[in-house]
């Protein structure tokens, strides 16, 4: 029987691996360790630490940071991608690239600051989840309570 | 075809693949570009949820509070330990071991059941407190310190939009693995003699681990903007 493209890349026994239960022991331990160390760190508040205002995103950093790898492992042994072919590998891999494309959008939230558009609604203003300039009270940070006026922008602009 | 002529004969092998790697990774890479189309279905979801959150965060993590952070770990814990138990189901399959595999399926049904009772409680309790979005939505406004209303309406909007979708994707859960476990128990070759159907069902279960491991921080762990800024820690 002729070999083909696909499996060329595979080794030549043909079988599939059979790993050892303390792999998965190994993994299942290292995982919940992980999830033990998610929910220590969101007890401690490292931001404010570093920056009075930015700082709590990297507690943020933190928690994504500890899921990314959670899933790396999750990918990687539970899901045998290890032992995977190169095309099981490369398909495994094109869906998390997906993800960075995908927040790309983030880019638009940014630069739509930039472009007032007329308002949806016929009010006094027009409320939207995107910051303005216009009309924006100067950036200022909204104490809890307090009205969201910052991304109302006046008629009288239009 | 010569396949086709012998009615009754089981081949793992199917006529259109030269062997079983092939066959394996045809059936493995399927399934991983199935996942794919699901990993771009949640990533929409968790870009809306970035964007709000990070205009919203005061908000937000006033109403993030209505969230017990105890009840989403237990199904932290419960989802990995169901990972687990599939990861071997899968294992057993290998081995040809039936009812190694049919006790493991067990165990991983009886923690997906255990999520969904857990969610549900939450669910019941957010409901009770008016807590889902829509014309219904009437919280009990001394709960949220002044927190601008519209604005936990939608963190809710996500709560359950996101939590939601998990959940039918443990319930979908539900349903594959109790139709190989149906088919392990009646001894049906296309599962017995090849392991790589319990595989593909123990990628897909992996996956929504993987989904509620990034659901957990993100709606159950906010840190507190507020902190050291004058903003009121609650």
């Amino acid at each position: 029987m002729a070999k083909s493209p696909l499996s060329a890349v595979h080794d030549d026994h043909g079988g599939h691996h059979i790993h050892n239960n303390s792999m998965y022991v190994k993994t299942a331990l290292t995982l919940a360790g992980f999830m033990i160390l998610t929910i220590a760190a969101a007890q401690i508040d490292f931001g404010h630490m570093i920056s009075k205002q930015y700082g709590y995103w990297i507690n943020n950093l933190i928690a994504v940071l500890i899921a990314v790898v959670k899933t790396y492992i999750v990918v990687l042994y539970f899901m045998h991608v290890k032992w995977a072919s190169s095309l099981g590998k490369l398909f495994a891999l094109l869906g998390f690239f997906f993800i960075p494309v995908l927040f790309s959008v983030w880019t638009d939230f940014y630069f739509r600051q930039h472009e007032p558009v007329a308002h949806w609604y016929n009010n006094d203003y027009v409320e939207s989840a995107t910051p303005r300039i216009i009309g924006a009270t100067d950036g200022a940070k909204i104490a809890p309570g307090e009205e969201n006026t910052q991304n109302r922008i006046p008629k009288s602009v239009w | 075809m010569s396949h086709a002529a012998h009615g009754d004969e089981f081949n793992v092998l199917k006529f259109q693949y030269e062997d079983m790697d092939q066959q394996n990774d045809s059936y493995i890479v399927g399934m991983w570009t199935f996942l794919v189309t699901e990993v771009m279905f949640f990533g929409m979801l968790f870009l809306t949820y970035s964007l709000y959150r990070a205009n919203y965060q005061n908000d937000w993590f006033t109403a993030h509070e209505q969230l017990d952070w105890k009840l989403g770990g237990i199904n932290t814990a419960n989802l990995l330990f169901s990972s687990f138990l599939m990861a071997t189901a899968v294992r057993q399959a290998q081995l040809k071991d039936r009812k190694g595999v049919l006790l493991r399926l067990a165990g991983v049904l009886a923690c997906a059941f255990g999520f969904l009772v857990i969610k549900y409680v939450e669910y019941s309790g957010k409901y009770e407190h008016h807590l889902f979005p829509g014309p219904g939505f009437a919280p009990d406004v001394t709960h949220f310190h002044g927190a601008n209303l519209d604005h936990v309406q939608l963190f809710f909007g996500l709560y359950f939009a996101m939590t939601g979708l998990h959940g039918v994707h443990v319930l979908v859960g539900i349903l594959v693995i109790g139709a190989l476990g149906l088919m392990w128990f009646k001894g049906k070759k296309i599962v017995t003699e090849d392991y790589v159907p319990t595989e593909l069902v123990g990628l897909y279960w992996h996956f929504v681990d993987i989904v509620w491991i990034f659901l957990y921080p993100l709606f159950y762990l906010m840190p507190n903007p507020s902190v050291g800024s004058g903003g009121g820690n609650h």
